[in-house]
């Protein structure tokens, strides 16, 4: 069980990293608009 | 360097010139939502049911940052979706291997390196992607990466041509048909010809071969767990193993491997690449992938010319383009035909020029092309091994990824990064006469300089970067084959690939660990976008203002004037930027060579 919920973590925290940087080019697209 | 491979280059440059303008007029019409092409009758009823599936209007226009949304939305689900099929593909049909789910931080990093079109491989094709995962995850992103690429070249050269407009094209139609007229009708002419050459294209269980010589050799031995054992000194302890069998890889591969060139993606099937046999199968076939690699690069500096009504123009980046293809490709042939003077002293190969890592179907010749072509292109592809190139040798893939892979470039991704080029150059030549800069009746104001840097800024902080910490930290030292100078090129020409979307591997470097994983998806990322939203917001910026007359102090974006200046920034833009890594790795390397040490 404690190998299942570290798989699920470590999903959750590249899918977590894909959609922040994703996030973050919006803001920087935004950044550029203000510049 | 004899007259059969001077006859090739010429040959070779000859059908590169001559597919330039039919193609590059056949994207014009592409890429104009009104234009006509000989497919419309079977693809344009596609074309209309996919905008009514999607709920995409295609007459309504985005302005720069509702495209670059469009865009990342896309990229976005994209990736997730590849990350999805990867992590699953041990429950999901058409995997006869039986082949298991990829680690999380080797998904991350595939599922981002084909979103970016950078087909970065941190893992074997044949021994880890099954059926599924190479068709659906990975060669559906071919398409899709490719596509991004085209279009946002597309609409940067609209924001160029069109003037007091408020909107660069629609994301959604733009994409639509690229993929539909352009990437898969030569994709499949592209993939049956390769079958013909003897590429494969099956969906059979790979063959076990049995061998007439049986081979013994000596691995690693491994516990229960499949860890190795180590003696009390902490060495691997080894035992002999006797190889009576060969597994050959099958598999649906020519389908995958006409994007792969075409799209300049470059992800091999098989772990060897181009040099595989089955991946690569003949001269011919050699050829025509190198021809595939740069031919929308190519046709794109024509549809710029047709667009901005300035054909002239088009042929000048094409000119510049081409300067650099060919010094590339002369300097990558004379240093590997030259050789490597040691083993020369040694008497190993001496007539035979730097034979090591390259597949002897091919030879020098076609291995420094093919190495020159596919790192003028955002391509990762190889036929041969980039990490046993002589210094010099390897230092021309290494320059071409670093210069933005401009000469030519990426589907699209060459386009828009010369474009980088093109604007500070204007600007330079503006700086010189003391004039306000102007580019095609523009004006190139405060705002397009300032996105125009951040574009080219972000690729060498981000190189540089990553490659600093890798080479002071124990995570990214203790992946390395070589240590000196060698170790330092095999890191910085990994997060070199990675943040110009090219994909080729030095070798050398063990990248499937958790962190050069992560860190090479993020320098992906970051390469990829990080350039491409200040680009669409110059493409904005561009299309809004007015044309102005040309007058006596406009610098002329024709000629040989233009051409010189503009290759020598990109000379020189590159050489300040990565000079002094370069020196650290490949140069000095270069120079202790030639004083008889080897790393």
């Amino acid at each position: 069980m404690p190998m299942v919920r570290l798989k699920i973590m470590l999903d959750v925290i590249y899918i977590g990293i894909v959609i922040a940087f994703f996030a973050a080019f919006l803001l920087y697209a935004r950044g550029c608009e203000n510049l | 360097m004899n007259s059969h491979q001077w006859l090739e280059l010429a040959v070779y440059i000859a059908a590169l010139v001559l597919v330039t303008k039919p193609l590059g007029l056949y994207i014009n019409r592409v890429l104009n939502p009104a234009g006509r092409t000989w497919l419309d009758p079977v693809l344009r009823p596609l074309e209309n049911l996919t905008y009514r599936v999607l709920g995409v209007n295609p007459a309504r226009e985005h302005d720069w940052k509702q495209y670059a949304f469009a865009m990342l939305l896309f990229s976005l689900v994209s990736c997730l979706f590849t990350y999805a099929i990867l992590r699953l593909q041990d429950i999901l049909p058409l995997n006869p291997q039986h082949l298991g789910a990829l680690s999380q931080h080797l998904a991350f990093n595939t599922a981002v390196s084909f979103t970016t079109n950078t087909n970065w491989q941190s893992y074997g094709g044949e021994s880890t992607m099954s059926y599924l995962s190479q068709m659906v995850a990975l060669a559906i992103q071919n398409f899709f990466s490719a596509a991004v690429g085209i279009a946002v070249a597309g609409a940067l050269v609209r924001g160029i041509a069109r003037h007091t407009a408020q909107t660069i094209g629609n994301f959604w139609v733009d994409l639509t048909r690229i993929i539909y007229y352009l990437l898969l009708p030569i994709c499949l002419v592209l993939a049956l010809f390769f079958v013909s050459q003897g590429m494969i294209q099956n969906f059979k269980p790979y063959t076990a071969a049995r061998l007439i010589e049986p081979q013994t050799v000596s691995v690693p031995k491994t516990d229960a767990n499949g860890k190795p054992v180590v003696d009390a000194q902490g060495n691997p302890v080894m035992v002999n193993q006797t190889l009576d069998t060969q597994t050959i890889v099958q598999g649906p591969m020519a389908s995958q491997m006409a994007i792969k060139m075409l799209g300049t993606n470059g992800g091999g099937y098989t772990n060897a690449n181009a040099t595989h046999p089955f991946e690569n199968p003949t001269p011919l076939s050699n050829f025509f992938q190198m021809l595939a690699l740069l031919c929308i690069g190519s046709a794109m500096t024509y549809h710029l010319g047709r667009e901005t009504k300035n054909q002239k123009h088009g042929w000048a980046v094409w000119s510049a383009m081409f300067a650099m293809f060919l010094a590339g490709v002369l300097v990558c042939w004379w240093a590997e035909a030259r050789g490597n003077p040691i083993h020369q002293q040694l008497g190993v190969a001496a007539a035979d020029g730097n034979l090591e890592g390259k597949e002897v179907r091919f030879g020098i010749f076609d291995s420094a092309l093919f190495a020159t072509v596919t790192t003028d292109a955002s391509c990762g592809a190889v036929n041969s091994m980039h990490d046993s190139f002589t210094p010099v040798g390897g230092l021309v893939p290494m320059f071409n990824i670093q210069t933005g892979e401009v000469i030519f470039g990426g589907v699209g991704a060459g386009l828009y990064g010369m474009l980088i080029f093109v604007i500070l150059a204007v600007f330079i030549a503006g700086l010189m006469v003391g004039r306000t800069p102007e580019y095609l009746g523009k004006k190139i104001e405060a705002y397009d300089v300032k996105m125009t840097l951040l574009a080219f800024v972000i690729l060498a902080f981000i190189i540089l970067g990553f490659t600093a910490w890798a080479s002071v930290s124990n995570w990214g030292t203790s992946s390395l084959a070589n240590q000196g100078p060698h170790g330092l090129s095999e890191m910085l020409y990994a997060y070199t690939s990675g943040a110009g979307n090219n994909g080729s591997a030095f070798a050398g470097l063990n990248a499937n660990t958790p962190w050069w994983d992560t860190t090479l998806g993020i320098d992906m990322l970051l390469g990829r976008f990080g350039m491409i939203v200040p680009l669409l917001a110059l493409a904005g910026s561009l299309a809004r203002k007015k044309i102005v007359p040309a007058s006596v102090g406009t610098f002329p974006v024709t000629g040989v004037t233009f051409v010189v200046l503009l290759v020598g920034t990109v000379i020189l833009v590159g050489a300040l930027t990565f000079l002094p890594a370069l020196t650290l790795g490949p140069i000095v390397e270069h120079l202790l060579m030639l004083k008889g040490t080897l790393f």
